[in-house]
C-alpha cells in the first residue's frame, strides 16, 4: 500500500508508507496528487528538476510536498511519477514526471489548499518508512 | 487526553476554570448536545491551549460551530493586549478573510423557478472555480497586483465590478489598512495572480437562496429582504494567495517564539508579539491576503449579477442586486473594547468566527448603525442558512464576535464512503436544490449530513444574547468549485 487515508473532520489526513525514504517521498507525492485528480488520464509529456533543503527530514517532506502543490497551483502541471536521484535526511533532488491539468478534460477530485504543520511526522521503524501529514481542504 | 474541567454556567455557556499555565479561563459557547459531540476530540484542549498564550484578554472563547483546528480551534476568538500580546497565523487560518458576502435582488422564487437552472449553469460557466482555470481578471503585472493588495474591493470597483455603494457594506469597506505588498513573498504573488475571482472548491460555494422564515421582519425589510425573496451568497476568500501567506508565516513564527521565549504548547500556535517586527510583517501581509480576497468576493458578486441577468434575459436595474453585507470569519482585527469599563486597544483573533458589533459602532455602516451590524452564517447546501445581527451583549462578552457557520460532523472520508454509488446531483435535486460543480468529490464531502444543523448554532448565540436571527435562508441553486 502507498498510502491510505485516515479520519480527519474537516481536512484530509494521510498515511504515507515507504520500505525506504525514496520511496516514502515517492509515493507522499503520489498520495498528494492521487487525492486531487484521476491521474491515469492526465498526459505524461511534462518532466521537472526538484531540488530541495530543509533542517529535517519532516520539514524536507512537507516542503516537497508544497513544491509540487505549488506548481500545480500556479502551471496547472501534476507531477505524481518522481524518480529520486539523491534523497538524505535534509536535502532531496529528483526528476517528476506529469501533464497538464485540463478543467475542460480532467476531472478534479479536490483542491487541495495547503500542506500543513498539523500531526505532521515522518518515521523510520523495523526498516520501513511511515510519514503522517494532513492537507488543508 | 487530559480530562479537562468544564463548568456549566448557562444553558447555553461553558466555562473552562483557569488552572495551571492558562493565563485566563476558556468559555464556550454550546448547548449540553454540541457539548456531547465535541469532547470528544482535542478542541477544548486547543481552548486550553490559547488560554496559556501571553497578553491575552478576559477568555479564550469558542463559538457553538467550534471543532479541532490547527492550533486554535475553529470557532475560536481571542483578544490580546496591543502591547503584551501575540499575533498568530494560526488564530486567523489559512484562508485569510474567508468569509460570505449576502445580495438581495428584486427576484423572487416564482421568478426564478422556470429559469432556474439557467442561472446555476450560467454563473457556473461565468465564475471560474479556480483549479486548472484561469482567473476572472487576467494575470496582473507585480505592479498592479500590489495596487490590488493595497486597495481591496476599492480596486475591484475601480475596474467596474460592482458599485461604490457596494464598499459602504463591506467590514472596513473592503479596505483592511496596512497592507504592504512589500511583505509578501514571491510564491504569494505567483499563486495570487492566477486566481483573482476565482471560488474555489472544498465548503465555498455562490448560492441561489430564498427568504423563508423572518424573524425581525422591520430590520429584514431595511436589509431589502421578504419571505419568498431571492437572494445571492457568496462563501469564499484569498485562495492560494492567502494560503501562502500564511504557509509562509509559520517558520517565521516559529522562530520568534523562540527568539521572544513564548512557551507554546502547541507549535501550530507559533506567534511573535504584536508590536515586534515578525508581528508587524504579518499583520502587514494578512491585510494583503485580506484585500485580496475581497477583490474575489467583489469580483464575483459582478459575475453573478452578470450571469443572472442573462439567464433571467433582465437588466441589472431589473435584477436590482444589492449587498446587504460582507463579513469576514478568518481575521484578526485590530479593535478598541472596554475591558473593566475602560476602552483598551486589542487584538482580536477570528478564527472560524464573525464580527457582530452592537448597535451604535462606528464601525458599522450608517444605514445599520442604530440596528447593529449584519452577520451571515452559512449552513450546509440542503437546509438553510442565516442573516443575524450582532447586539450590545455580543460588546460586552465576545469582543463583539459570534459564529460563523454550521462546522463539521462527518470527516470527508466517511462522506466519500457512505455517499458511494449514489447519484447525490439528483438527490440535491430531490431537495429541491440544482447543484452545479467541479470538483466531483467535494460534492460527496459537502452533502448536507457532513454538517451540524446551523440553527442549533445559531439558536445557542440567540439564547445567549449574542447575536439575533433576521431571516432564514434556503438554497434552491448552489455553485461549487
Amino acid at each position: 500500500m502507498r498510502y491510505k487515508e485516515i479520519e480527519h473532520t474537516a481536512d484530509i489526513g494521510i498515511i504515507v508508507y515507504g520500505e525506504t525514504q525514496a520511496e516514502l517521498f515517492a509515493n507522499g507525492l503520489f498520495a498528494l496528487f492521487d487525492c486531487m485528480v484521476e491521474i491515469e488520464t492526465l498526459p505524461n509529456d511534462i518532466s521537472r528538476e526538484i531540488a530541495l533543503r530543509s533542517d529535517n527530514v519532516e520539514t524536507l517532506f512537507r516542503k516537497w510536498l508544497s513544491e509540487f502543490l505549488y506548481i500545480f497551483n500556479t502551471e496547472s502541471i501534476a507531477l505524481p511519477c518522481v524518480r529520486i536521484t539523491h534523497i538524505d535526511g535534509e536535502s532531496v533532488s529528483a526528476s517528476a514526471q506529469g501533464g497538464r491539468f485540463d478543467p475542460a478534460r480532467h476531472m478534479l477530485k479536490t483542491e487541495i489548499k495547503a500542506v500543513t504543520y498539523h500531526q505532521l511526522e515522518v518515521k523510520e521503524e523495523k526498516g520501513a518508512w511511515t510519514a503522517k501529514v494532513i492537507f488543508d481542504v | 487526553m487530559e480530562q479537562i474541567e468544564l463548568k456549566k454556567i448557562a444553558d447555553y455557556l461553558f466555562e473552562i476554570p483557569r488552572t495551571g499555565d492558562m493565563n485566563v479561563p476558556g468559555r464556550i459557547y454550546a448547548n449540553e448536545k454540541l457539548m456531547e459531540t465535541q469532547k470528544s476530540d482535542e478542541s477544548l484542549q486547543q481552548v486550553v491551549n490559547v488560554a496559556c498564550l501571553p497578553g491575552i484578554l478576559k477568555y479564550a472563547m469558542a463559538m457553538p460551530d467550534f471543532h479541532w483546528g490547527y492550533g486554535f480551534p475553529i470557532g475560536g476568538v481571542a483578544a490580546f493586549d496591543v502591547d503584551s500580546g501575540v499575533i498568530s497565523p494560526g488564530g486567523v487560518g489559512y484562508d485569510i478573510n474567508c468569509g460570505v458576502r449576502l445580495m438581495s435582488t428584486n427576484l423572487t422564487a416564482d421568478d426564478v423557478a422556470p429559469k432556474l437552472r439557467e442561472v446555476v449553469r450560467g454563473i457556473y460557466h461565468d465564475v471560474p472555480a479556480g483549479v486548472g482555470s484561469a482567473g476572472a481578471i487576467e494575470k496582473l503585472e507585480k505592479g498592479d497586483f500590489d495596487k490590488l493588495l493595497v486597495e481591496g474591493a476599492a480596486w475591484a470597483v475601480g475596474r467596474g465590478l460592482g458599485t461604490a455603494d457596494d464598499l459602504k457594506a463591506i467590514e472596513d469597506s473592503g479596505t483592511m489598512k496596512g497592507a504592504d505588498p512589500g511583505a509578501v513573498s514571491e510564491r504569494a504573488y505567483n499563486r495570487g495572480r492566477g486566481q483573482i475571482g476565482t471560488l474555489g472548491s472544498g465548503n465555498h460555494f455562490l448560492e441561489i437562496q430564498v427568504v423563508d422564515e423572518v424573524f425581525l421582519p422591520a430590520i429584514a425589510a431595511r436589509m431589502g429582504l421578504r419571505k419568498g425573496g431571492i437572494a445571492v451568497a457568496i462563501h469564499s476568500g484569498s485562495r492560494g494567495f492567502g494560503h501562502q501567506v500564511c504557509e509562509d508565516s509559520l517558520p517565521i513564527m516559529l522562530d520568534a517564539a523562540r527568539k521572544y521565549s513564548i512557551k507554546l504548547k502547541d507549535k501550530q500556535l507559533a506567534c511573535a508579539p504584536i508590536s515586534s517586527p515578525e508581528g508587524k510583517r504579518y499583520l502587514a501581509a494578512m491585510a494583503c491576503a485580506a484585500n485580496y480576497a475581497w477583490v474575489n468576493r467583489q469580483t464575483m458578486r459582478a459575475l453573478a449579477e452578470r450571469a443572472i441577468c442573462r439567464a433571467m434575459d433582465m437588466s441589472s436595474a431589473t435584477l436590482g442586486m444589492k449587498l446587504i453585507y460582507d463579513v469576514c470569519h478568518n481575521i484578526a482585527k485590530m479593535e478598541e473594547h472596554r475591558i473593566d469599563g475602560a476602552p483598551r486597544k486589542v487584538c482580536v483573533h477570528r478564527k472560524g468566527a464573525t464580527r457582530a458589533f452592537g448597535p451604535g459602532h462606528p464601525s458599522i455602516p450608517e444605514i445599520y448603525r442604530d440596528i447593529g451590524q449584519p452577520v451571515l452564517v452559512p449552513g450546509d447546501m440542503g437546509r438553510y442558512s442565516y442573516l443575524c445581527i450582532g447586539t450590545f451583549k455580543a460588546m460586552e462578552e465576545t469582543f463583539g464576535s459570534t459564529c460563523h457557520g454550521a462546522g463539521r460532523q462527518h470527516s470527508r472520508s466517511h462522506m466519500i464512503k457512505t455517499t458511494k454509488g449514489r447519484n447525490l446531483f439528483k438527490e440535491m435535486e430531490q431537495m429541491g436544490v440544482v447543484v452545479m460543480a467541479q470538483g466531483m468529490k467535494s460534492v460527496a464531502e459537502e452533502m448536507p449530513d457532513a454538517y451540524k444543523d446551523v440553527a442549533q448554532v445559531v439558536d445557542v448565540m440567540e439564547s445567549a444574547g449574542i447575536s439575533k436571527k433576521i431571516v432564514r435562508l434556503r438554497p434552491i441553486g448552489c455553485v461549487k468549485g
